[in-house]
């Protein structure tokens, strides 16, 4: 995912009237290296038509346990994202800080846990693994 | 005889072990026969830990399964 597209939804959200805080998470492939082989990148492969009806059971979760949320945005990315690009952007805007925070790693926990997501590992000796 | 046929989409790891996305297979009936037909189908299938979606929702357990319906195996979540 662009740098573009995290910006832009950063500065939709800055004009939401409610929103005197926002929170960020960017989740980006580590450049894990393990005896002189090194990530190259990371292939993510999503059931489609399940993540939707999950992401809104989050959404509605989190707007039940966070009453002074105002606005929340998700973007997972799919297919192969390289070391160092962004795969998984998460923007929670609140209307006071304390519940900021606390929504936006109770967002990235239950994204974690619950979306129907997988990933391939790439190496630089050309050998390639699924992470569990 | 009219067969009843499911679809069944097999994801990460387990889309690796059968060699496709998805395919159509007759209505065994139950999530717990068709584990044991699939895992005839697939003999790796036997290490494999994975969990049933029935129409894009988490199964609790042994299921009925209707013709039609849309079933998935999920290896464990590996998202954010």
């Amino acid at each position: 995912m662009s740098l573009e597209v995290i910006n832009e939804e950063i500065t939709k959200q800055v004009s939401n009237p409610s929103a005197g805080a926002q929170a960020v998470f960017l989740g980006r492939v580590r450049a894990d290296a393990d005896q002189g082989v090194t990530v190259t990148g990371i292939d993510y492969s999503a059931y489609d038509e399940m993540t939707d009806p999950v992401i809104e059971e989050i959404r509605d979760q989190l707007f039940r346990e966070f009453d002074d949320l105002a606005g929340l945005y998700i973007l997972h990315s799919t297919g192969l994202v390289k070391t160092g690009e962004v795969s998984l952007f998460v923007l929670v805007s609140t209307g006071h800080r304390q519940q900021a925070f606390r929504a936006l790693e109770k967002c990235v926990e239950l994204i974690k846990a619950r979306l129907p997501v997988w990933k391939k590992e790439y190496l630089s000796d050309g050998t390639e693994r699924w992470i569990e | 005889m009219i067969m009843a046929y499911i679809n069944v989409l097999y994801f990460g790891s387990i889309r690796d072990l059968t060699l496709k996305g998805s395919e159509q297979v007759e209505n065994p009936g139950s999530l717990d026969s068709l584990k044991d037909q699939l895992t005839v189908k697939y003999p790796g299938l036997e290490g494999m830990r994975f969990q049933f979606s029935v129409n894009r929702r988490l199964s609790r357990g042994n299921e009925v399964i209707e013709t039609g319906d849309e079933i998935a195996l999920l290896p464990p979540f590996a998202g954010g």
